[in-house]
């Protein structure tokens, strides 16, 4: 069985789109065990669209890698390259009759398509939308794709990406995805990001261990270089907002940045130990919001008693940001108080019934503690 | 690591049966039973004994009391008798000021409840909604017992019933391991979920779908299809019933090895709903390859149903076909375009399935 923690790891899209090759998957596998990131977890090295021709096998009817992508259309030797350095493999395809940039779709050769890549060692596929034939269900198309990879033979985590259509929260888990993509692409840019988040607040009562939803691929430490830049891409403070939101809300954690190239500023964010645990909690349980302004405070409660808060500041200048713990369920005659510490920065902090913390202009704090009997 | 299971609670309560009248000698004689009818070895591990443990006022520091003329030595000794049997102790709650049976509500004492509970042995409460304050805020009063059964030290099951039509939103952000949701189900039958949210329900925060009541007017078959629906929609299974007036047939249908396997299928994945509103076709994935198709009729006539494959997620080109064993008659059929199944009022047709290769 698949492990029912929010996948972690790296995506070609955001960064190179439809080109890519061989060589440059290679430096990618490379640079994700040699700069750190699979020991912070990060472990699918996930092919995104274009890996596949235009048409199928005349004789076989299977998929065909590219020939120039991959040498010989065989792309069993970058499977066990990957494998080799202790990632797991992941490659992408479409529910409907062609893939988002034109090349084949799985549209009804689920079956046929899933055993292939269980053939390839393919570990996590992301199922995209496009170009499905407008009268079939779609919710049918992903529980057929789910049924083709658990017939294939091989573990492989099932990450639908229909962009929230078709009530997908209702059905995603019992029709066996492990993430579902809610909304449409993300780009490189803060109204991108903060759009995607917010429209999910209230949409996360679904997302739980074994499939959570999906909220894009990160663009964090891209700096607007890449397939998925689109105007100004924002600072260090909006790219850890962004961080902390997708550890907090237990979104997987798909890297889009270029990870051979990425500052060290920006892998050391990622690969926030804190912040990761935050999002591997083990009862995976979603934020509720706290009755802050513009409602970006969050509480979270994790697997051992801890609480972790995540406060963001939109505004251009700094702000204190406060509310009630009696609103969120403590009291101060329960004769606790809450003992937090910025996981970031260190601070400590000591709350009995009134939290107020100041956080920078267009930043975010994020603070975990318990509940502790007061003295 | 979290100190909770991750799986939803099976076990018998006996909280209707005996209400107020509950005592050490009734509580013991139904665990004993629990163990000789096979019920815990089976699966059956909690017992929920209700809200009349309880002295009926609070002593001067506010602390609940326990009944000693009931419980002589307590909450913790009646719950370590359970534990060294393999059981766990369930009790009933509320979020308002007053239980079910007048005993005193949990409304504004959460934190000091829950450290009398964790100290007292509980392993698992259910919260409902009697007697709230009319100007409470729910949500609120349900998250705080949230937080102040995590902050007591030990792991107990927090199961609830709160009168919240978009409980599904939030219950699992607040603490909360199962909730009933719409339509809300009363104590007499297990209803099936609204087909919009039935899908949330999942590790650490389970549907419930209420308790299934057995009782001499319920048959074996009305048994069949509330125990079907709550094991194929990862809901909680709490039977309340007399386990001295448990016919064979009855016991048997709550033993069922596969209708428990499903229940406690590691994926916790709930079933869809492919056909149907009072009576529905469920699929459910499992763990290795396994598949859970039922035909719950909770209908007062009897329906016949059909099953495609299509409908399943099967192709004309996959090469598969599906084996389907009935896992109460173990009727067999294999099928690659539909199956027709004729289910009597109020009962249930459920099948173990297997996808295997079509031979030419």
């Amino acid at each position: 069985m698949i492990k029912k923690t929010p996948p972690m790891g790296f995506n070609t899209w955001n960064t190179f789109g439809e080109c890519y090759s061989d060589e440059v998957l290679r430096e990618i596998a490379d640079a994700m065990v040699d700069r750190g990131f699979l020991d912070a977890g990060y472990e699918y090295l996930v092919i995104d669209d274009a890996w596949s021709m235009e048409n199928r096998d005349p004789v076989t009817n299977k998929m065909i890698p590219r020939p120039k992508k991959f040498p010989d259309s065989d792309i069993i030797p970058l499977s066990k390259y990957i494998h080799d350095k202790g990632l797991k493999f992941g490659i992408y395809s479409c529910a409907g009759v062609r893939t988002c940039g034109q090349k084949m779709g799985s549209f009804d050769n689920e079956f046929l398509d899933a055993k292939t890549f269980a053939e390839w060692g393919v570990d996590y596929l992301k199922y995209d939308f496009c170009l499905k034939p407008e009268k079939f269900d779609g919710e049918t198309l992903y529980r057929r794709m789910a049924i083709a990879l658990r017939e294939s033979g091989r573990d492989i985590l099932f990450a639908a990406c229909n962009w929230g259509m078709d009530d997908v929260w209702s059905w995603a888990r019992a029709n066996g995805a492990h993430t579902y993509r809610s909304t449409a692409d993300i780009y490189d840019n803060f109204k991108s990001f903060t759009d995607i988040f917010s429209s999910q607040v209230m949409k996360l009562g679904s997302s739980a261990p074994g499939c959570q939803n999906d909220l894009d691929m990160l663009t964090v430490g891209m700096e607007g270089s890449g397939h998925a830049s689109l105007g100004e891409f924002g600072t260090e403070a909006t790219y850890r907002i962004q961080f902390a939101v997708w550890c907090m809300f237990g979104s997987p954690l798909i890297l889009g940045c270029d990870v051979r190239k990425v500052s060290d500023k920006y892998r050391d964010l990622l690969c926030n130990k804190d912040l990761i645990a935050i999002n591997q909690d083990l009862e995976g349980r979603p934020p509720f919001p706290i009755g802050c302004d513009d409602r970006l405070a969050f509480c979270k409660l994790l697997a051992d008693g801890d609480y972790a808060f995540l406060l963001i500041n939109v505004d251009e200048k700094p702000n204190t940001m406060s509310f009630i713990p009696h609103d969120i369920g403590m009291t101060e005659k329960s004769g606790y108080e809450l003992h937090m510490r910025d996981v970031l920065n260190g601070e400590e902090f000591c709350f009995d019934s009134f939290v107020q913390v100041p956080v920078p202009a267009q930043d975010c704090r994020v603070l975990r503690g318990k509940l502790v009997k007061k003295k | 690591m979290t100190m909770l299971s991750s799986l939803a609670p099976v076990g018998i309560s006996i909280a209707r049966l005996y209400g107020a009248n509950i005592d050490k000698k009734t509580v013991l004689e139904t665990a004993d039973r629990m163990i000789s009818l096979g019920l815990r070895d089976a699966g059956y591990r909690y017992l929920v004994i209700g809200d009349g443990w309880a002295e009926k006022k609070r002593s001067a520091d506010g602390s609940l009391v326990c009944d000693k003329a009931k419980f002589p030595e307590g909450l913790l000794g009646i719950a370590d008798e359970l534990h060294s049997r393999g059981l766990y102790l369930g009790i009933v709650t509320s979020a308002g000021v007053r239980t079910v049976n007048s005993f005193p509500g949990s409304h504004d004492s959460e934190y000091l409840d829950a450290e009398f509970f964790a100290a007292s042995g509980v392993d698992y409460i259910m919260h409902d909604s009697c007697h709230i304050p009319g100007r409470a805020d729910v949500q609120t009063i349900f998250r705080r017992m949230g937080f102040a059964l995590r902050s007591a030290g030990r792991p107990i099951f927090y199961a609830t019933a709160c009168v919240d039509d978009k409980v599904h939103i939030w219950a699992r952000s607040a603490g909360i391991g199962s909730y009933r949701g719409l339509p809300y189900a009363d104590s007499a039958n297990v209803s099936l979920p609204d087909k919009s949210i039935a899908g949330y329900s999942a590790d650490y925060c389970w549907h419930d779908l209420g308790d299934i009541t057995v009782c001499p007017d319920k048959n074996a078959d009305s048994l069949k299809a509330e125990l079907t629906a709550a094991a194929m929609m990862c809901s909680p299974i709490i039977i309340d019933c007399d386990l001295e007036a448990l016919d064979t047939e009855k016991l048997a249908v709550m033993k069922n090895a596969d209708v428990l396997r499903f229940a406690f299928d590691p994926e916790g994945r709930p079933a869809r709903c492919l056909s149907g509103e009072n009576s529905r076709i469920l699929v459910k994935l499992l763990d290795e390859k396994e598949y859970a198709v039922a035909f719950v009729n909770m209908s007062e006539n009897d329906e016949t149903m059909t099953l495609y494959a299509f409908d399943f997620g099967l192709t004309g080109t996959c090469g598969l076909l599906c084996d389907a064993c009935e896992i109460y008659t173990a009727e067999a059929f294999r099928f690659d375009d539909c199956l027709e199944v004729t289910v009597g009022a109020r009962s249930a047709s459920v099948f173990k399935v297997k996808l295997i290769e079509k031979r030419d």
